[in-house]
């Protein structure tokens, strides 16, 4: 069955990928310019009590206007396979868009950004019941059953960048709703303060991100309601150069606590994964022509699960194809 | 007594005729030729509040519209200066210059990609306009479209030989792609144009053994 879906999934995605190169294609104007990425992760872990890895298959469709809207549409979908017998699976939507302002006082753009995020996951239960048996009245019998959550996410988030690119200042906050009906309606509010700095002509780029997340309760996974953590990336850009080459080098370090983190660079919500105690990660982006590009990333992940008592991690490996027009 | 009075009434009248001449003076400025001369000693603010006076008789709004727009990106007032383009631009829609002058502030803010469209709205339909092309170039040397830029180097430099901007984008674009010969070949024709440049000096310097 799960077969079935996911090749229907698959076919679904590269329906949606078809589309939209195709519209970008027949794009004639200037004013517009496009960038479609197709991503996919796998994660493995490492000493879990209750997971063995998370498959991930994404896209996301960027469309910008001159030098002042930008549009975004993303799809993701994720599976997690936990033990014993449990999965879940994950589809979740994505809408955003952003408009930029130019300030002859301070030097620099402003931008607004707002993104919703909304879909469900479903974590499906398999149980066998009785002994073993020969068969007629006896033996066991598998019993599946199924809890769906649903999720919606509001992200506004304020940003300012200097001309020279060497200063960025971000604010955003995020607001989470996962409702399972009756069993449980968790509510998150995120701040991500932000401070970018530029140097060496714009080709290398440090980040200092924080996350702090309240939850509106405690839950049984989690056993208490504040978390805090900060994320620095630092980016360095290649020069330039007739394709194929290494466009560029990211190192990306976590501290700190996350749960239920919506990250505004990925556009993506963390919303299966057990709480996130610390992250490592390498990236590396090739130009493989003027327009594709492909980037492989590394991560190494720590997670905690206070109701299991489960402290595990993880190895990440994501990869993406990213083409303009 | 009677000199004493006159005396007063010729210093009265000499005053009010002084007055009247200054104020008639005053009058007669010519609100262009002031804002180009404040203009000339960098005096931007003020060149524009000169031509309060031109707007208050009526004086043509494209050509006011123009000058406001090219002291404001002068102050640095860019989002100012955009606006008086495009209303020059609405007052004539065939105005190449207006177009081009409002890529001036479009770049001052970065915005490369309106720059861009700008210039190449000049190009349709003035498609060698020198000015129009060497502000596409700087947009694609911002936004790092090396293959671009070369090949819209190259078709320029054909038609402006001894140019030495459009060749130094040309280098730059070699450069950037890897290909540091063809670079030199380029820098060492802008060394016969422009002996003393600084930029094509260092890179044949470094680039021949």
């Amino acid at each position: 069955m799960r077969t079935l879906t996911k090749a229907g999934l698959f076919s679904t995605i590269v329906t949606i990928i078809c589309a939209l190169f195709s519209t970008a294609s027949i794009a004639t104007s200037h004013s517009w310019q496009f960038k479609g990425i197709a991503q996919s992760y796998y994660q493995s872990f490492d000493q879990s009590l209750s997971r063995e890895s998370t498959f991930n298959l994404g896209i996301y469709w960027f469309a910008d206007y001159l030098d002042n809207v930008s549009l975004s549409f993303g799809y993701n979908y994720t599976f997690v396979d936990m033990s014993p017998n449990i999965e879940v699976d994950e589809h979740i939507l994505h809408l955003g868009g952003k408009y930029s302002w130019f300030s002859d006082t301070l030097s620099g753009k402003f931008s607004l950004a707002l993104d919703g995020y909304g879909g469900k996951y479903t974590t499906t239960t398999v149980t066998s019941s009785g002994g073993g048996g020969m068969g007629g009245m006896g033996g066991s019998s598998r019993i599946t059953s199924s809890e769906s959550t649903d999720i919606s996410v509001l992200h506004p988030q304020v940003s300012f960048i200097n001309y020279a690119k060497t200063y960025y200042f971000d604010i955003g906050y995020a607001y989470s709703e996962y409702d399972s009906g009756d069993l449980y309606d968790i509510e998150a509010h995120q701040i991500t303060p932000t401070l970018g700095f530029g140097w060496n002509n714009a080709y290398d780029w440090l980040q200092l991100r924080g996350y702090f997340i309240n939850l509106n309760q405690q839950t049984q996974l989690l056993e208490e309601d504040d978390f805090a953590s900060a994320e620095l990336k630092y980016i360095h850009w290649f020069v330039v150069k007739s394709p194929p080459y290494f466009h560029n080098l990211q190192l990306t370090l976590l501290a700190g606590d996350r749960v239920l983190a919506v990250d505004p660079d990925a556009k993506a919500v963390y919303s299966v994964s057990d709480k996130q105690t610390g992250s490592v990660s390498v990236a590396g982006q090739w130009a493989l022509t003027q327009s594709l590009k492909f980037m492989f990333l590394v991560g190494y992940d720590k997670y905690e699960n206070d109701l299991l008592a489960d402290e595990y991690d993880s190895l990440l490996f994501y990869a993406n194809f990213q083409n303009q027009w | 007594m009677v000199n004493a009075m006159s005396i007063k009434n010729i210093a009265v009248f000499m005053i009010t005729l002084l007055t009247l001449s200054a104020n008639t003076v005053l009058a007669e400025i010519d609100p262009w030729a002031e804002s180009y001369r404040l203009e000339s000693i960098y005096q931007y603010d003020a060149a524009l509040k000169a031509l309060d006076v031109a707007a208050n008789k009526g004086h043509n709004n494209e050509l006011l519209s123009l000058r406001r727009g090219w002291l404001h990106y002068l102050t640095g007032n860019h989002s100012k200066a955009i606006e008086h383009y495009k209303k020059a631009i609405s007052e004539n829609g065939q105005s190449l210059e207006a177009r081009l002058g409002m890529t001036l502030p479009l770049m001052a803010q970065q915005r490369w990609r309106e720059a861009m469209l700008e210039a190449k709205k000049v190009l349709e339909v003035a498609p060698w306009n020198y000015y129009a092309h060497v502000r596409l170039m700087t947009c694609e040397y911002a936004l790092k479209d090396w293959t671009s830029l070369e090949k819209h180097a190259q078709q320029v430099a054909a038609r402006f030989p001894t140019d030495t901007t459009v060749l130094v984008y040309l280098a730059r674009a070699r450069h950037h792609l890897g290909n540091a010969d063809g670079a030199v070949a380029v820098y060492q024709k802008v060394l016969q144009l422009s002996p003393d440049h600084f930029e094509a000096g260092q890179y044949v310097a470094r680039n021949i053994p």
